[in-house]
């Protein structure tokens, strides 16, 4: 399957228009990793960000005193790396394949070169960019919130 | 708003009539006996005794109480959803639901976290102890009501006791329901309850997922909160979905939310709600929520009979 084919399918990319897409798919890659592969490690500096098109991407951070605490995992049609679009480009957390997983790739600085080219496509794709990190911080809330925890 | 309505019946809080055995999926009920039956009078306790206790994980233990008298083991009937209250001596009461398979003949399962003074009591006792109880009280789970449709459970921690009952029925009854998904989110990996028997679960036909909040490098399920899952989940037809959820209540507050952002009505989102209770027949006032008692109109409930009240601040 070509990358605008995976890109369709995606659930991050379900709303963005038919001529935002093969904007996007024209600077995409498909990529794969093995089960257990390090995709990226916390404070690494990359320029790609993913959707991912099948498979199970575990986030980790490493606590002093813990150890590596696994803190999310990423599925099928959800976004993966966005510092590299939005931030400095270095990883906030580290990144495992759980399961053989196949992703799109799409380099940060030409998209943000694409967004800032044609507003259009920016609108588009900020605006499910923003979604899925609304999504990601109210999850990471109610994960603070410790909800299942004993009462005290 | 129709929720303070009588409910001898166990129908959920603000909707119609039904016989007790129509609450349930008809035809589910034991030997044609009225599921949840109140066995005595609502403040006569019958002695139960311990015949076996399961320890689930940290501070939770299964208890399996039978009742000392035959008479009523046979009469005793629950429906899914229900609870009973147990009564310590000397220590206090708790209303604590039912876990156990409804069509339970001998012994009756109750999952309990020792969190205060009574349930504490309870998990130093021993098989043969004996207690108190009465019951069973309150609202089942209208599975009757999602007849034909797709049936999301959505479970978070120790929520999945009250809901075991409904999976157990939902499995025996598969051919009535399109699908049977549960959605489960647990602390940790080490405070997954019923975990020995979701293998079996998915075996009969019920797609599982599991999450949990937090995990070590030795996990390799899902991490991540529940409402995670139901967003990700793939809807056939979200008109013909129907949700039981259970679990804290900020949990069930964004279940709601999102469910309904993705298109199930809000008819066929049904919840369990849980307050401190003291009589559980809806006299003393300690579980009033808004204008309705959860021991009496609850505690399972449509979610729009009860959404304005989820979200009040000293309700
Ligand atoms: C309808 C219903 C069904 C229930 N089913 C179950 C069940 O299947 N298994 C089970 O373990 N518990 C269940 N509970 C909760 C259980 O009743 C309480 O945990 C119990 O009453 C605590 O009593 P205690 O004397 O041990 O603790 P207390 O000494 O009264 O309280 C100790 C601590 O626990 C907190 N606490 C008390 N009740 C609750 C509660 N409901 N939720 C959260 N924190 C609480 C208190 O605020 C306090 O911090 C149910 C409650 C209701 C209303
Ligand atoms: S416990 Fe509900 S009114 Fe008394």
């Amino acid at each position: 399957m070509t990358a605008l084919d995976l890109l369709q399918k995606a659930h991050f990319a379900s709303k963005l228009p038919a001529a935002v897409l093969e904007r996007l798919a024209a600077i995409a890659r498909v990529v794969e990793w093995n089960e257990g592969a390090l995709i990226f490690r916390e404070g690494d500096h990359r320029d790609d960000l993913y959707v991912l098109s099948s498979g199970h991407v575990t986030l980790e951070v490493n606590v002093p005193g813990r150890g590596l605490t696994r803190i999310l995992t990423v599925r099928s049609g959800e976004l993966l790396a966005w510092s590299a679009l939005l931030g400095d480009g270095r990883m906030t957390t580290s990144a495992i394949a759980t399961e053989p997983t196949q992703a799109i790739a799409i380099s940060g600085r030409e998209l943000r070169q694409l967004c800032e080219a044609d507003h259009e496509v920016g609108y588009h794709v900020m605006g499910q960019v923003a979604s899925a990190l609304s999504q990601r911080l109210l999850a990471t809330r109610l994960q603070l919130l410790d909800l299942f925890a004993k009462p005290h | 708003m129709t929720t303070n309505k009588t409910n001898a019946s166990g129908e959920p809080g603000g909707v119609s009539p039904r016989t007790m055995s129509e609450n349930i999926v008809r035809g589910l009920t034991p030997s044609g006996s009225p599921a949840g039956q109140v066995v005595a009078e609502p403040w006569g306790y019958h002695t139960v005794r311990i015949h076996e206790i399961t320890p689930e994980v940290a501070d939770v233990a299964t208890y399996h109480l039978g009742f000392d008298d035959s008479a009523v083991a046979v009469a005793y009937r629950f429906q899914p959803g229900q609870f009973n209250m147990l009564y310590l001596p000397g220590f206090g009461e708790v209303p604590i639901s039912l876990s156990a398979d409804p069509r339970s003949s001998t012994t009756w399962a109750h999952t309990v976290r020792a969190v205060g003074n009574v349930t504490q009591k309870l998990a130093s006792s021993k098989v043969g102890d004996t207690l108190g109880l009465r019951g069973p009280f309150g609202s089942g789970w209208p599975l009757h009501t999602a007849e034909g449709h797709d049936v999301v459970i959505v479970a978070g921690g120790l929520g999945i006791a009250p809901l075991r009952p409904a999976i157990y029925e939902l499995l025996r009854q598969k051919n009535r329901f399109r699908s049977l998904t549960l959605l489960y989110g647990s602390r940790t990996p080490e405070t997954i309850l019923f975990e020995h028997e979701l293998p079996e679960w998915s075996q009969r036909g019920m797609t599982v997922q599991l999450t949990v909040d937090r995990a070590d490098a030795a996990w390799s399920g899902s991490v991540g909160v529940v409402t995670l899952l139901l967003d990700r989940l793939s809807l056939n037809d979200p008109q013909q979905t129907s949700v039981f959820m259970c679990g804290p209540e900020v949990m069930m507050r964004f279940v709601g939310k999102s469910a309904l952002a993705r298109g199930i009505p809000e008819s066929q989102l049904w919840l369990s709600m849980e307050r401190n209770m003291q009589c559980a027949i809806g006299l003393c006032g300690h579980c009033q929520l808004g204008p309705t008692f959860i021991c009496k109109d609850g505690p399972v409930y449509r979610h729009d009979h009860l959404a304005p009240f989820l979200n009040v601040e000293g309700l």
